[in-house]
């Protein structure tokens, strides 16, 4: 029997976030099948390294003849922003009544639309309901794209390509409007109007490391910025 | 052609460092309590890092992206930002408005 802040979780992610996900996914299946994976070999990405911009780091990177640790190293860097928006999330969804081991597999389910659409909803759900109802929306987002990277791998014969690849467009807006929703305050407004100008700029200058250190240095001077001016 | 032993290594590979970045994230976040400064410094670090990842996917893009041309992804952006505000915020609307945009562009090759 599914308890109802799972089903809660599930029935939020229905919708825009798992249409979303899925659209975005179902060009990277079509995308894998071209670069020569098999339909398992697809499967195996999208459920043990679910996070789209670090898959496609990974299958570009293997097109590309990089070695096993280059991959690693780049996919490291790509998934980097996993690390604080994990630290950020954890305390959300925290319980006591919950073994700490259940949160290290809970983590394997948070991605950026699962991270934006949690943020967007959690002051609506009771504390400790909070680690059942993300299990149901982050669990859901993710099996939706398992599903979708699998009918890409097996669709991508029958749709044209340029139709393709602006399906896989889709997932950036959303993420862009889905932050931009969530811009409540003007702290946030201005880390994110630095962002968007620093990141193409120190991306320009390292594109390795660009968009890690862009979201530093924006977040840490939005937030200390704000921070000084109210203690004044 | 990629040999199948190579495509296996990479997607353990990747997966250990997508893992390695949630885990440390878990350990990390064991003492962290929602109403502390810290807590919001790190928030403002994501959507920094958020904002700067959607940043250089639309200016910068790699992989298959990269085949698209930059004036239908700033139009689209555009696009998509114009009719989020003045068609009632809706979101499904304005992102599907957005993609419309960046695909009949590209389909013709504009």
């Amino acid at each position: 029997m599914i308890s109802s802040p799972i089903k809660q979780g599930i029935k939020y992610s229905f919708g825009t976030p798992a249409i979303g996900l899925g659209l975005s996914m179902f060009t990277f299946g079509a995308f894998l099948k071209s670069s020569g994976f098999t339909i398992w070999q697809s499967f195996s990405s999208t459920f043990f390294a679910f996070a789209l911009p670090g898959q496609f780091v990974m299958a570009d990177l293997l097109i590309a003849g990089g070695s096993i640790l280059n991959i690693f190293f780049a996919v490291l860097l790509t998934n980097a922003r996993l690390f604080p928006m994990t630290i950020n999330l954890i305390p959300i969804i925290q319980n006591n009544n919950i073994p700490k081991w259940k949160f290290f597999f809970i983590s394997h389910l948070i991605a950026v639309t699962a991270w934006i659409n949690m943020f967007a909803s959690y002051p609506n759900v009771k504390q400790n309901n909070r680690f059942e109802y993300f299990l149901g929306l982050g669990g859901s987002l993710w099996i939706t794209s398992i599903l979708f990277t699998v009918l890409g791998f097996i669709c991508s014969d029958f749709i044209n390509n340029k139709i393709l690849l602006g399906l896989v467009f889709f997932n950036p807006l959303y993420f862009l409007i889905m932050t931009l929703s969530n811009i409540l305050n003007r702290k946030l407004l201005s880390v994110f109007i630095l962002s968007a100008t620093l990141g193409p700029l120190l991306n320009y200058l390292s594109p390795s490391w660009g968009v890690l250190i862009a979201g530093f240095i924006s977040g840490s001077l939005g937030f200390f910025y704000f921070r000084i001016k109210n203690d004044r | 052609m990629i040999d199948n032993q190579t495509i296996i290594l990479a997607i353990i590979v990747s997966s250990i460092a997508t893992y390695l970045c949630r885990s440390m994230g878990v350990i990390f976040s064991s003492r962290l309590k929602i109403d502390s400064w810290i807590f919001d410094w790190i928030k403002c670090i994501s959507i920094g890092i958020i904002v700067a990842v959607i940043s250089k996917i639309i200016i910068f893009p790699e992989g298959i992206l990269e085949n698209t041309s930059q004036i239908s992804r700033f139009l689209a952006t555009i696009c998509l930002i114009i009719t989020y505000y003045f068609l009632g915020k809706n979101i499904l609307l304005s992102v599907s408005l957005g993609t419309a945009v960046f695909t009949i562009l590209n389909y013709y090759n504009i």
